[in-house]
């Protein structure tokens, strides 16, 4: 732990020259006040001055939206809602640090303020009593303790006064938008599996709300990732009509998508080790080993490039997983080498050496891949930042200088063609991943027909397990199938204007089906309900209640309400 | 709190203009840009489920309408236990215009009025929301003699399929009749038949149709409209609260409205369409050639205003007092709403009579006064003035509380 401190005084000391944006409109310039980029969220966080780093967090962030999901379920809120209590909190916890504000109230004022925001109001006795019994869920006198008067009333005027900080914090901005929307009007256009595509990539949507995407990225940029990761989880191939590719809809970059696609994925590597419950000390812990994975994983991609025959890569591959498993299991950390050392232990070394570096000095680790990167790796990476250039340009709508960059990304991607071996690889890993796919449904299905209870943080996190050991070879071919992307330079420029061109008949066309399909929604959301896990199902089943159920929910409501009166 | 304390200190407080259901507007000064403003105080203190609903939902929907002739939410911020809501200052407001018998409202006038309403609720509707309380004291108007729509507290996002309203919104003369009839599920015609009422108070410098009630509103209606018939109205018998009223034929519109134009009569009766569905909407409004033809709507800035007198001055966001109907009684030429034969006859020679009489109100140099009249009175029969113009009432409210507060969608 000590060698990271000379690492994270290094980053404090970076200012980094964001600064004075303008903007027109108003409107504009409110709701960019909500966007910023990722580096500007990690580096300058308020959390940051109180001596909270990077990966403590991370993990304040997850649990808060964890005890959201549980909270917004128990209150029957929509999903909506739900995302809308997120997205509050995320935009309070940056602007307030995690070090004055207790995660768990400030989440709770924030369903409270979402429900009612959301035209789903709660009342705020039922909000308050879930959320106490959430949170001392392990401790069997809470139930009792919150019926006290006194103890009742205390936790009313926290609510109250911090539903005034965090509308001050927020600015008042109370409109959200959020995905779903634009990732539903998308796919309808789809004649692909309409309905599991839709299922995987709302899946998605949820569990990014535990990242900062929203803090970085557009709604409909979101929804575009989404829909990019379901169709290789689905192995679906989105439809493009001629030379059109189906996220230039999106009004989105490739960098984008990329970017996006990427911090969806992390939330999946970060997580195969759950953080343990309990005290805060080991909530630290376990947030570091989950960061500090991230870079092993990277060097061990690169260390399979490396290398350039299929067989040994393969090998490679299946012999490094259960080396990652011991790793992961020893309690300092340290990995036990077998007594058989081949090149692949090497790797894994080399990688190690590197992980070592990284903690060290930045600059070194920025050298050492200098050194041992092939010239096309070198290519990637100079691709890779000015992608990100030209999403931050894009964000800000400066169009002239960022199709200039495009272009001559264009021209460097160019020469970046697949060799028939490569394809060859990715027939093979579609293959094995089907069959990897193939047992995970199964016994999931068995899972989830197990548990009948509302599933708490536990669970979520053990459900994040197995969708991050599935997601992890995804991610191999997402690299490749961005490569493919990138090998279409002709004709990008071409397709933007084209989308301008539909933009304003699109979101007419949006209005009048949206309103026409009231019908086809019931119908569309029905049939998503039959294909959901048992989960989702019940999950589906509280957003759409049938007409029965709100004659009940009603009167326990109007019953709440008159206790109230009595009261 | 220091924050809030430095917001607070930028606005200098000067005189109360009104007090409405959650609070008082006062004037002050932006001391940072000098610009006017007014605030609209909400006491918040010990309310039971924290901050306002209409509150919130009046921030988050003006936050996202931005439009001339929609009143702009310039901040927000907590202070001392209140919430404070910073609006554009608006010098009067069209009720004030509306019962000032000093000022004289040409045709083109009366057409520029009621443009900038439908301009301001074409807005609301593209952006997929109710504005649910259109009354003339909610149409403010600027120095610049522009209008613009204000208090959005029960406004409401539309368009999402199977989304059940409260029908107890609006101030009842304003009320389209599928809302007296108790529907759930209604959309963009509620806005427009109650800007129907407002066209028709311009014409007419009096409130329209002035019911003491629920039942008395829709009588009211069906007196100037006749009782709908089921090809009119297909959908009516199906409303929960429906109840089946005497047969009343509908007078020619000429004789409620004598002095509008064949054109302002064609865009009314478009505006009063009984049946929701085919009711005129906002936009197709705005394109009829009311507005095209002479005379145009008259510019912004040289539309009259009221006369610089404090009582009129006062611009009440939450009006609850309405002005007093200075029309004589005319107790022998009352008829009830529903008789027919000679009787109907003798409604439209009233009807007749009470325009001209307000014609000729129009030299007189009186000002509204606020007197109270007992709403359950039958002002006809005892000689006394007209009720005052309702918002919604305390049982009104009370259930419209209820429902704002527990209702989930």
């Amino acid at each position: 732990m000590a060698g990271l401190m000379p690492g994270e005084l290094s980053h404090h000391g970076t200012s980094d020259g964001n600064s004075g944006k303008s903007s027109i409109e108003k409107q504009e310039e409110s709701l960019g006040r909500w966007y910023m980029s990722r580096k500007e969220i990690e580096e300058h966080s308020p959390s940051r001055k109180d001596g909270i780093d990077l990966k403590k967090e991370t993990y304040l962030r997850k649990s808060y939206c964890t005890f959201l999901q549980d909270l917004g379920m128990r209150l029957k809120v929509p999903q909506v809602t739900i995302a809308t209590a997120i997205i509050f909190c995320h935009r309070f916890f940056l602007r307030q640090s995690h070090a004055k504000n207790d995660r768990r109230t400030i989440a709770t004022v924030c369903m409270f303020l979402a429900g009612k925001v959301e035209e789903t109001p709660r009342p705020l006795k039922d909000v308050i009593l879930v959320s106490y019994e959430i949170i001392h869920k392990k401790d069997p006198a809470a139930a009792q303790r919150i019926k006290q008067k006194e103890v009742y009333e205390q936790q009313k005027e926290l609510i109250l006064l911090g539903e005034r900080v965090v509308l001050a914090t927020l600015g008042f901005d109370l409109n959200v938008q959020h995905p779903y929307k634009p990732l539903v009007e998308a796919i309808k256009k789809f004649n692909v599996a309409k309905n599991a595509l839709a299922q995987v990539a709302w899946n998605f949507v949820n569990d990014g709300l535990r990242t900062s995407l929203c803090l970085q990225f557009k709604p409909h940029h979101i929804a575009a990732g989404a829909i990019f990761l379901a169709a290789k989880f689905l192995k679906v191939k989105l439809p493009s009509d001629g030379e059109k590719v189906w996220w230039q809809e999106f009004d989105v970059t490739p960098r984008q998508l990329e970017e996006v696609s990427n911090q969806m994925l992390e939330l999946y590597e970060q997580n195969r080790l759950p953080p343990a419950q309990g005290s805060e000390v080991e909530g630290s812990a376990g947030g570091t080993r989950a960061a500090s994975k991230a870079p092993t994983a990277n060097e061990d991609q690169a260390s399979k490039q490396i290398s350039s025959q299929a067989p040994q890569h393969s090998s490679a591959e299946r012999t490094v997983v259960p080396q990652r498993g011991t790793e992961n299991q020893s309690n300092d950390g340290s990995a036990e080498m077998g007594s058989d050392i081949t090149d692949h232990n090497l790797d894994i070394r080399e990688s190690q050496n590197s992980e070592q570096l990284t903690q060290q000095d930045n600059k070194r680790e920025v050298s050492n891949r200098s050194k041992s990167g092939t010239e096309r790796d070198q290519d990637r990476m100079v691709g890779t930042k000015e992608g990100a250039e030209v999403g931050r340009r894009d964000e800000s709508a400066l169009n002239n200088p960022g199709s200039n960059v495009v272009r001559n990304l264009e021209r460097r991607e160019g020469p970046l063609g697949h060799s028939p071996n490569e394809a060859i690889k990715i027939d093979k890993d579609k293959l094995k991943a089907l069959a990897a796919l193939g047992k995970k449904r199964k016994e999931q299905r068995g899972e989830m027909a197990l548990k009948k209870d509302v599933m708490d943080e536990d669970d979520l996190i053990e459900r994040e397990l197995e969708d991050g050991i599935e997601l992890a070879v995804e991610d191999e071919k997402n690299k490749r199938e961005r490569r493919q992307n990138w090998s279409k330079p002709d004709g990008e420029n071409h397709h933007g204007e084209n989308h301008e061109e539909t933009r304003d008949g699109r979101h007419l066309s949006m209005k009048g089906q949206f309103q026409k399909d009231m019908d086809e929604d019931n119908a569309e959301e029905g049939e998503m309900i039959d294909d959901a896990s048992s989960s989702l199902n019940n999950r589906k089943r509280r957003m759409g209640s049938p007409p029965g159920r709100q004659p009940e929910m009603k009167k326990r409501l109007d019953s709440s309400y008159h206790n109230d009166l009595a009261e | 709190m220091d924050h809030s304390k430095k917001v607070a200190d930028r606005y200098l407080k000067r005189e109360v203009l009104g007090e409405g259901t959650y609070g008082v507007v006062y004037k002050a000064i932006d001391t940072h840009t000098g610009q006017t403003v007014a605030i609209k105080k909400i006491r918040l203190g010990k309310r039971k489920e924290g901050v306002n609903f209409t509150a919130l939902r009046e921030i988050k929907l003006l936050k996202e309408l931005k439009d001339p002739n929609i009143v702009e939410l310039i901040d927000a911020f907590p202070h001392k236990g209140n919430l404070h809501l910073v609006f554009e200052f608006m010098e009067t407001d069209l009720e004030a215009v509306i019962r000032d018998r000093n000022i004289f409202l040409s045709p083109g006038d009366t057409k520029s009025y009621l443009q900038m309403t439908l301009k301001g609720l074409a807005y609301c509707h593209k952006k997929w929301v109710l504005h649910r309380d259109m009354k003339p004291n909610n149409l403010l108007i600027g120095s610049n003699g522009q209008l613009k729509l204000a208090d959005f507290g029960l406004a409401r996002m539309f368009g999402s399929p199977d989304r059940r309203f409260t029908h107890q919104v609006f101030a009842r003369w304003y009320r389209a009749p599928e809302l007296l009839f108790g529907a759930k599920q209604y959309g963009p015609g509620v806005d427009v038949w109650a800007a129907g009422c407002i066209f028709a108070e311009l014409l007419l410098r009096r409130p329209f149709l002035q019911g003491t009630s629920d039942i008395d509103q829709l009588g009211k209606i069906f007196s100037a409209f006749g009782i709908p018939t089921a090809p009119q109205w297909p959908d009516m018998v199906y409303l929960p609260d429906y109840v089946e009223y005497q047969y009343v034929l509908a007078p020619p519109l000429r004789s409620l409205f004598p002095m509008a134009t064949d054109d302002a009569l064609d865009l009314l009766s478009k505006m009063f369409t009984y049946d929701p569905k085919t009711r005129i909407s906002v936009h197709q409004a705005l394109e009829h050639r009311y507005f095209s033809s002479a005379p145009l709507p008259s510019d912004p800035d040289k539309l009259p205003r009221p006369a610089p007198k404090r009582e009129s001055r006062v611009s009440d966001f939450n009006s609850q007092e309405g002005p007093t109907i200075l029309s004589p009684p005319r107790k022998s030429r009352r008829v009830m709403p529903g008789r027919d034969g000679f009787e109907g006859n003798s409604l439209q020679a009233d009807k007749v009579d009470a325009s001209f009489g307000d014609f000729r109100q129009t030299t007189d140099d009186n000002t509204g006064k606020n007197e109270s009249a007992p709403m359950s009175v039958d002002f006809s029969i005892f000689g006394l003035k007209p009720p005052n113009r309702p918002t919604i009432n305390s049982a009104d409210r009370s259930y419209l509380k209820r429902k704002l507060d527990l209702e989930f969608q």
